[in-house]
């Protein structure tokens, strides 16, 4: 089994547009970077594989007319995510939400356990907004390209969403 | 937020996040995926365009359900045995208008009040029924004003209607739609025709030739239902004026005698030599109902009045009395006794046809028992059946009810929230569409 290497991420995703000249590219540095967004936004492996793949066919058949394929992918991965968790009624997604962590909850550290927590108690677009922010690095504008809203919504979600991370990592300076 | 936090946060999210193996399959199966994608963007397409289509076939169905001008199966020159249903239809407010889709004749036409909802605006029409059965129409031509309303001191409405014998005209007296004259609608066209006469004169139409090219009017004032008869030819155009103070007429079958009331005599025309006497003293509570198909007998209405207590008059009976019309000396019947409600139709082989109000029935004039022929219900008022029509119609279940288009009203009413909605939803798929496109320039 292929592992992907998580090397230049960061640089790979916060590129300018049409670095990725071939699907290819794109396909081969972004795929990684797409499923944890998506897994961090769903909580759930397979369905961030398969949401992901989704994502990139859709880009394929569209990567010639598109001017930031790197930007649109984005968008569509969380646009995804999102409907992802819209089909879902609310009980049965938390079932099936919980269920695949404790499946899938690998052993992580105090501070990953406290992040995971709190991103479990967060809506999906935050949880996009944060992976987006102190994953990928992006600015409040990217962000707000990929979750189609505007630069000022992104600062309210990732306020809100600091102080549930503030309170699961027991961070008190600020409070 | 404090350095130290934002750091642990960054770290604990990248082992979160980093924390599944994460293992991409070849490029070749993402590029020949089958894409849901494609799909369902299809469908979040192709879903409002449906619905915007399916309203527009909604309306365009609307539209189309009822028959545009004319209906095909009676058409001009096919003679089809005329139908009249044992039971009318009920009122409508969705009664199409005679103009925007006419009829081929009339074998009935009549009053119908909306005893339903008596608030709700327009509560009466006058209605034609086609010679099928199964087409209503109602003619706005002929809507009285509020100041038409009102009768003769003998209670004779002043805006009156004649359906002719063959169904295809009605003439209409009174002011219809405020012009004084004589108002001749076209069935066949929905069309009005007003011969404007002088002095502003109401009129009164009284009688049709059997052929419909003749029509007897009297020239009235309000204070009484009589007046100077004139015999006014529709294929010539020309007026026929005869002194008088005429209640009422009828032509003979042929169209060759006519008998004619002034006052208390009835005078019969046309025999040469005359073979009754010329004169028929007739009581003032009498009138000439009609002349029997063979021409043998006049029918006469008798109706005993007595006051009303506030000034008017009541019927307290009514009764049919026939009178030999040629002076033959043949079999006249005896009186015919009827409800005070009760008004002559027409006639119907050896029966006249009654109709009390309610409903329709045959009643022999040699006796025997009465046979119902339709029932009217309540809320009709003035009915009269095309004569010429009466003796070969045939009395038939009451199948489907064609009223027409619908009215202009309620076409806006339907048409215009329907219509917003394809729109607006026609608007969505376009905002769509610009959206993706946006989207993949981006």
């Amino acid at each position: 089994m292929e592992v992907y290497a998580l090397t230049d991420v960061n640089a790979a995703a916060t590129a300018p547009p049409r670095e990725a000249e071939t699907f290819r590219d794109l396909y081969a540095v972004q795929f990684a970077p797409m499923v944890r967004l998506a897994y961090v936004t769903t909580g759930s492996l397979p369905a961030a594989e398969d949401l992901v793949q989704d994502a990139f066919a859709e880009v394929y058949r569209r990567f010639d007319r598109l001017e930031a394929p790197v930007a649109y992918l984005r968008r569509v991965v969380v646009s995804r995510c999102i409907s992802w968790h819209r089909r879902r009624g609310l009980e049965q997604r938390r079932a099936h939400a919980a269920a695949t962590w404790l499946q899938d909850e690998p052993p992580l550290g105090p501070d990953a356990t406290a992040v995971r927590t709190a991103l479990r108690g967060l809506r999906p677009r935050q949880r996009s907004a944060v992976f987006l922010r102190y994953y990928l690095g992006l600015s409040e504008v990217d962000i707000a390209a990929a979750l189609e809203c505007r630069p000022g919504t992104v600062k309210s979600m990732l306020s809100r969403a600091l102080g549930t991370l503030r309170e699961q990592l027991g961070d008190d300076d600020e409070r | 937020m404090s350095a130290d936090l934002e750091q642990r946060i960054r770290s604990g999210l990248r082992e979160y996040a980093d924390a599944p193996a994460i293992s991409p399959p070849s490029v070749y199966a993402i590029m020949n995926r089958p894409t849901r994608g494609r799909l369902a963007a299809l469908r979040s397409t192709l879903a409002p365009a449906l619905a915007a289509a399916a309203v527009l076939a909604v309306v365009v169905l609307a539209s189309a359900a009822v028959p545009d001008r004319g209906t095909p199966g009676v058409g001009p020159g096919a003679y089809q045995a005329p139908q009249i249903p044992t039971t009318f239809a009920p009122f409508s407010f969705l009664t199409g208008d005679l103009a925007a889709a006419p009829i081929d004749r009339a074998v009935a036409a009549y009053v119908q009040r909306n005893d339903a909802f008596e608030d709700w605006g327009q509560d009466w029409q006058l209605v034609l029924l086609d010679s099928d059965g199964v087409q209503y129409r109602r003619t706005r031509v002929a809507d009285p004003l509020p100041a038409g309303f009102g009768s003769y001191p003998d209670g004779t409405a002043f805006q009156t209607f004649l359906l002719s014998p063959d169904g295809r005209r009605v003439a209409i007296g009174g002011a219809p739609n405020g012009r004084y004259g004589l108002s001749v609608l076209d069935v066949a066209t929905g069309g009005m025709t007003i011969y404007e006469l002088p002095n502003a004169a109401n009129t009164r139409p009284l009688a049709w030739s059997p052929d419909g090219h003749q029509l007897a009017y009297v020239t009235t004032t309000p204070d009484s239902s009589s007046g100077a008869l004139t015999i006014f030819d529709l294929t010539t155009g020309e007026d026929d004026p005869q002194a008088g103070n005429v209640s009422s007429f009828a032509f003979s079958p042929d169209g060759s005698g006519e008998a004619v009331q002034e006052g208390n005599y009835i005078t019969v025309k046309g025999s040469d030599p005359p073979v009754v006497p010329p004169f028929i003293r007739v009581t003032a509570d009498q009138r000439i109902a009609g002349w029997s198909p063979d021409g043998h007998l006049l029918a006469l209405m008798l109706s005993d009045l007595v006051p009303d207590g506030h000034g008017g008059t009541a019927r307290r009976s009514r009764a049919l009395r026939f009178i030999s019309a040629d002076g033959s000396p043949g079999y006249v019947p005896g009186d015919l006794h009827l409800d005070p409600t009760a008004s002559f139709v027409g006639w119907r082989g050896d029966s006249v046809v009654i109709w009390d109000g309610v409903r329709l029935s045959a009643v022999p004039i040699g006796g025997g028992p009465v046979t119902t022929l339709a029932e009217t219900g309540a809320g009709v008022s003035a009915l009269q059946l095309a004569t010429g029509l009466l003796p070969t119609a045939t009395f038939v279940q009451p199948g489907r009810v064609d009223r027409g288009p619908w009215p202009r009203w309620a076409r806006l009413a339907v048409g215009l929230p329907l219509g917003t909605l394809a729109a607006a939803a026609l608007l969505f798929v376009w905002w769509r569409a610009r959206r993706r496109s946006a989207q993949l320039s981006t």
